[in-house]
């Protein structure tokens, strides 16, 4: 019998929803795929097909959560008018505000998918990317605005972008401050440094500066080197 | 974009900064002879830069200090006046961040409309316009995320920055007050709570106070009815006619009157943006953050000070100020000393309006502020202490409405109202 796609998305996500339960409850090693399974109410040997082991379910949390944030977004009303620093702010807040209840799992899986050591660059590339084009989308979109150019560091800059992003996670993580005050201050005067720092292109200038420092000074140096005779 | 600095670091920072740029002016003035007013300029320049950096707690402080007048001198007045309109919007992230930590949803979830720019500024937070599904347009005034927590920290840093600038005793005695009365506007539950307190005590007069949705309402967010009306500036711009000025003004006193002698409550923080100049003459009080209450007693001792001013008794005034708890009742030396200088000038302008039946304000150049001048000389000297700061959020109150009488150009009587309440105590 074929499943239809949509069923299964549907048990995708109910996997999910299991291990977000279980996970929170129990801890990440004390949970066992056939319990996930069995809590979802899916076959033990039907899991397999979905995810190979424990660690895909958690960074198929975060894609589904960063799909999720995406389309919460576009329904903000004028949300196109905001500054940069506002969207930036707005995107992280509400990525937190997703995690909320989930925030027992989002500790532990955090550890296991994106601070342990043994974490590939690889396994969390996919999250990673949906999450960072949205971020990408707000800030072509500010670009087109401004009538400004899309600096060849962008890739580079969403990256760096992505670890910020991860330590205002982990901040929030350890924030017990209330309603996570501190964590909002923190985003809103780092969303700012980032706004004037892209809106001025300073990664973009100080690239340039390099690059004539080289080409004068550096590179003249080496092409004028010649070993000693002997 | 300058940004309110939050944390504890950079707030010892700003606070840092302004101490030590303080400390080298004063230092400066030991070496070049630079004079007090230049160098009050200088002072009050930098202190001011880093009031307003943090927003919050300081630039209430500031306003209360300006509207206060109390022992500053012109050019920190002038920088600390300043505050009042210069305040930052909170970015829009965080705005609907607080609607859904305090309302538990989103704005656009919660309102049929939200305005996401605030339309209006308060110094510890802001107010947004919005409508309700049944149409119901309302004013949401909310507070910045974590405000409450950094008070107390900046209340105490204030009291050592405070100490770096000209200032009294009788200054120092209140900075307890002040706190006091800043971590109550921090309360919106307590706001509204005042808001409907005078609505049943003075309902039946002819005063309009915005309704309160309590089931909206938290202690970060207050939502109100969102009224329409023009601010004392743009009122006055639709050039109102004089008779209609004086009415208006006639009202605003009445009401003043009705609410210190009968209710023996008033504002505390009384500045121009508290009142709204509606259609048909209308006025609408609008901020109930710090309201004072005085001791029956109290208001019978007002009365008591006009009366001993009127008739220049100096043992009646000294009697008067020393029941107002202006006086510790040790300072008869200094009252003496003083008497020339501070006390009379003090009665004159204490006594003015009230000998004739009415006054006509503007006719005497700057006579509210020539009240300021007398507080300076009070504030230097370092003979008194208060022992209670009633009278003087009392006086400030009325020099908040002579200010505003005079800018409205109007003639009003004051002595057959004092006379009205002045009948009923005795």
């Amino acid at each position: 019998m074929k499943i239809s796609k949509e069923k299964q998305h549907e048990t995708r996500l109910k996997l999910i929803a299991s291990a977000v339960e279980i996970i929170s409850e129990k801890g990440f090693r004390a949970t066992t795929m056939k319990a996930i399974a069995t809590h979802a109410g899916v076959g033990v040997a039907t899991i397999y097909n979905y995810f190979p082991n424990k660690d895909k379910i958690l960074y198929a949390y975060f894609e589904e959560q960063y799909i999720r944030l995406a389309g919460q977004l576009d329904e903000i009303e004028g949300f196109d008018e905001y500054e940069l620093n506002e969207q930036i702010q707005m995107l992280i807040e509400t990525s937190l505000d997703n995690f909320l209840e989930d925030r027992e799992f989002v500790q532990e899986a955090s550890y296991i998918a994106v601070f342990s050591p043994l974490t590939s660059f690889n396994d969390s590339k996919q999250a990673r990317s949906i999450f960072l084009d949205t971020a990408k989308d707000i800030w072509n979109r500010h670009i087109q605005k401004r009538g400004q150019e899309t600096p060849m560091t962008q890739d580079w800059m969403l990256l760096m972008f992505w670890e910020y992003y991860l330590g205002i996670v982990a901040y929030w993580l350890k924030d017990e401050s209330k309603s996570f005050n501190h964590t909002t201050q923190l985003i809103d005067k780092t969303s700012d440094i980032i706004k004037t720092t892209i809106e001025n292109d300073f990664i973009g200038k100080f690239m340039d500066l390099g690059t004539f420092l080289y080409r004068t000074h550096f590179h003249t140096y080496l092409s004028n080197f010649k070993p000693k005779d002997k | 974009m300058d940004k309110i600095p939050t944390g504890k670091l950079s707030r010892i920072g700003v606070y840092g900064s302004m101490a030590t740029k303080v400390g080298f002016n004063k230092l400066k003035s030991k070496v070049v002879k630079t004079t007090q007013q230049e160098l009050d300029a200088q002072n009050s320049k930098v202190i001011f830069e880093a009031l307003t950096k943090l927003r919050g707690t300081a630039l209430k402080f500031a306003q209360i200090l300006s509207v206060e007048d109390m022992m500053l001198t012109e050019e920190y007045k002038k920088q600390l006046h300043k505050s009042t309109y210069r305040v930052r919007p909170l970015n829009r992230a965080v705005v609907r961040k607080t609607i859904k930590n305090e309302l538990s949803d989103y704005p656009e979830k919660i309102f049929k409309k939200f305005d996401t720019q605030a339309f209006a500024a308060a110094s510890l937070g802001q107010v947004h316009k919005a409508e309700d599904d049944q149409g119901n347009q309302l004013a949401i005034k909310m507070q910045y995320p974590g405000i409450d927590e950094t008070l107390k920290h900046d209340m105490s840093m204030i009291k050592v920055a405070y100490k770096m600038i000209p200032h009294s005793p009788m200054v120092e005695d209140m900075l307890e007050e002040v706190d006091e009365i800043i971590s109550k506007e921090v309360d919106y539950i307590a706001e509204a709570e005042h808001i409907e307190w005078f609505a049943q005590k003075m309902g039946h007069l002819d005063i309009v106070l915005p309704k309160v949705y309590p089931d909206y309402s938290t202690d970060k967010v207050l939502v109100m009815e969102y009224l329409q009306g023009k601010h004392l500036d743009e009122w006055l711009e639709t050039k109102p006619s004089q008779e209609v000025r004086n009415r208006v003004a006639q009202k605003l006193f009445d009401l003043y009157c009705y609410s210190f002698f009968e209710l023996k409550s008033f504002q505390a923080d009384s500045n121009l943006g508290n009142y709204l100049f509606m259609e048909d003459e209308q006025i609408a009080f609008l901020d109930f953050g710090c309201i004072k209450q005085v001791p029956d007693t109290f208001p019978c001792a007002v009365i008591d000070l006009v009366d001993a001013s009127i008739d220049r008794d100096r043992e009646a005034i000294l009697e008067a100020y020393l029941s107002l708890g202006m006086l510790t009742g040790k300072d008869d030396e200094a009252f003496d000393k003083y008497y020339d200088n501070v006390f009379v000038p003090y009665s004159k302008w204490t006594a003015l309006p009230y000998i004739e039946e009415t006054f006509h304000f503007s006719i005497e150049k700057d006579f509210a502020s020539s009240v300021m001048g007398v507080n300076l000389i009070m504030g230097r000297a370092k003979e008194f202490r208060v022992q209670s700061s009633d009278y003087v959020y009392f006086s400030r109150g009325l020099y908040g409405l002579y200010k505003i009488f005079e800018q409205m150009d109007v003639t009003i009587e004051l002595k057959s109202r004092l006379d009205k309440y002045r009948c009923h105590y005795q």
